[in-house]
């Protein structure tokens, strides 16, 4: 019944969308092999979790749930090689028919910083071509911050409004595949078992298995955080917090993608500085609405007729478009910081039966999100103005009537 | 079952960290933490489902292997909302767990879900539905995936 209620109330928003569709082929099991060849990615993640250890017992595990795994022959192995060289060398201080256990939490104390298995973007190596990078293709779609971008590339702009404060609508699932990132959790290759291995004291046994668990811990806490970026949509002007009982589900509303901004237009490049809010509105429950933050004025880039060589055509990359870019970019990125840090107040407030802080942020962010509607156009159209820039005919400046390449990088 | 070693510590481990979170008692925590990862696993596989991998079943099964757990979970939730001093009238009918349950129902409606994801997802449903071993899987599963559940960010006073 519970599980009935929860999926109601996710399917009467965007992850309704995500509904098998009846009569859809079923995959077969086949599909759950992964590409390595493994019967299951829990077996995977299990191996990689112990396949470095020196506990044959970790391997005795592993046989005990996959008996008939794709490592269980090493895993047999592995056992026999333990086993002889821990009866060859036994271990000094480990008593009769003890286990080998975690040490005592004191000797982990606080959390171990957690280095996700994330896959990194690789950073591009530089261009051997002296033109420019491209600037990456504008995707509104995406919902997961950017990665930082190459150092002469532009940025594609990160949409601010897509992560506005507003009611929690569910957001929608990812509907093409196409659209859906790699994924952040990358099981690291499968690493050969090593031909000798060298048994290690029974504390240092103990301290692998307890590694070997956080790192499993590890892969399994970024997958679940990499399932955690269901933001709430844009706000419904019609929306107000919850003032009494059967509010829980709220508003559907539709995450808005930011709108094409004009492609071109100098005028439409600049983003007037936004004023920021001298002092913070102070409501009768004492919270404080966040000042907004402050916009630079983004210098508009003007392109030249043509170019005098392609180191002209350089030139003016780095010393006016990529600078314009980066001013676009900055906003941008504050613009979607504040509309988080608005969104991280209301979920905050979600449980406080506090209706009129609840809206107090739900204004602050429809307020705010004209701002960052315009910072998302801006970077946007600097980025799609790259094409624009890349198409200036390059003309030997020789020719009459050609204005010097000096002139071109104002 | 030897099993029980790896898991132990992981146990061990999550525990450590789970111990600082003493603003809610800690079965409350437990609770919570099960409850955002059934829902965890629910909308995964509604998103897998769409891309291909059945992954609903294994999640049913899951789900129905553990139903005494996570029923226990949620009885846990309502009774923590219904005697919250700030919930009221709203909080006695129910509507302040409603609110939360929807509340991470979007956490997780949303996320970055891939193929690989979904397969490694599945597996962790699979296997959880098989052990037999009265919970005690599903908790270390639940305990590493959600660290700090929402409950706990939204009650305990942040940390300077």
């Amino acid at each position: 019944m519970r599980a009935c209620l929860i999926r109601t109330a996710v399917l009467a928003g965007g992850v309704a969308m995500a509904m098998v569709v009846p009569g859809a082929i079923a995959p077969s099991r086949a599909q759950a092999v992964v590409a390595t060849g493994v019967g299951t990615p829990f077996e995977l993640a299990f191996w990689q979790s112990i396949d470095s250890s020196n506990d044959p017992s970790l391997y005795e595990s592993y046989l005990v749930r996959f008996p008939n795994g794709t490592f269980s022959e090493i895993a047999r192995a592995k056992i026999i090689t333990l086993r002889g060289r821990m009866v060859a060398q036994p271990a000094p201080a480990t008593p009769p028919g003890t286990v080998p256990v975690a040490p005592p939490p004191p000797t982990f104390g606080p959390a171990p910083a957690v280095t996700y298995p994330v896959a990194v973007p690789a950073t591009p190596a530089p261009p051997l071509a002296p033109a420019p990078v491209p600037a990456p293709v504008v995707t509104p779609a995406v919902q997961q911050p950017m990665p930082a971008p190459a150092v002469q590339a532009a940025p594609a702009p990160q949409p601010a409004v897509m992560t506005p404060v507003s009611m929690p609508v569910p957001a929608p699932a990812p509907m093409q595949p196409a659209q859906i990132q790699a994924t952040p959790v990358q099981a690291p290759a499968i690493q050969a078992a090593p031909a000798v291995v060298t048994p290690a004291p029974a504390p240092a046994v103990a301290s692998t298995a307890v590694a070997s668990a956080s790192t499993l811990g590890q892969l399994l806490a970024a997958l679940a955080n990499s399932q955690a970026g269901g933001a709430p949509a844009l706000l419904s002007a019609s929306a107000p917090a919850p003032t009494g009982a059967g509010h829980a589900a709220t508003q559907p509303g539709t995450a808005n993608s930011p709108g094409p901004a004009n492609s071109s237009g100098a005028a439409n490049l600049v983003v007037a500085p936004s004023a920021p809010v001298s002092g913070s509105r102070t409501l009768a429950a004492g919270f404080a609405v966040p000042p907004q933050p402050v916009l630079a004025a983004v210098p508009s880039v003007a392109l030249p007729p043509s170019f005098c060589s392609a180191e002209a055509r350089n030139a003016f990359h780095d010393a006016v478009y990529a600078p314009s870019v980066n001013v676009a970019k900055q906003n941008n990125d504050a613009a979607a910081a504040y509309l988080r840090q608005l969104q991280a107040m209301y979920d905050e407030y979600q449980l406080s039966h506090d209706p009129d802080t609840m809206n107090a942020i739900v204004a602050a962010a429809r307020g705010y999100q004209p701002v960052a509607q315009t910072t998302f156009s801006t970077q946007a159209a600097l980025v799609r103005q790259f094409t624009a820039l890349m198409a200036v005919p390059v003309v030997p400046c020789s020719q009459p009537g050609q204005p010097p390449a000096t002139t071109l990088a104002k | 079952m030897r099993a029980g070693t790896l898991i132990a510590a992981m146990l061990a481990v999550t525990g450590a960290q789970a111990a600082r979170a003493a603003c809610i008692e800690e079965p409350v925590a437990n609770a919570a933490r099960l409850h955002e990862f059934g829902t965890l696993m629910m909308d995964v596989s509604l998103r897998c489902g769409l891309m291909g991998v059945t992954m609903q079943p294994h999640y049913e099964d899951m789900v129905h292997a553990h139903q005494a757990q996570f029923d226990d979970a949620v009885r846990r939730l309502q009774h923590f909302f219904a005697t919250s001093p700030a919930g009221g009238a709203e909080a006695r009918h129910g509507g302040l767990y409603d609110r939360y349950a929807t509340l991470i129902a979007n956490r997780y409606g949303g996320g970055n879900t891939s193929l690989d994801s979904c397969h490694l997802l599945d597996g962790i449903a699979v296997e959880l539905a098989r052990a037999g071993d009265g919970g005690r899987m599903l908790g270390a599963v639940a305990q590493a995936m959600i660290a700090h559940p929402v409950l706990e960010q939204a009650t305990c006073p942040k940390q300077p």
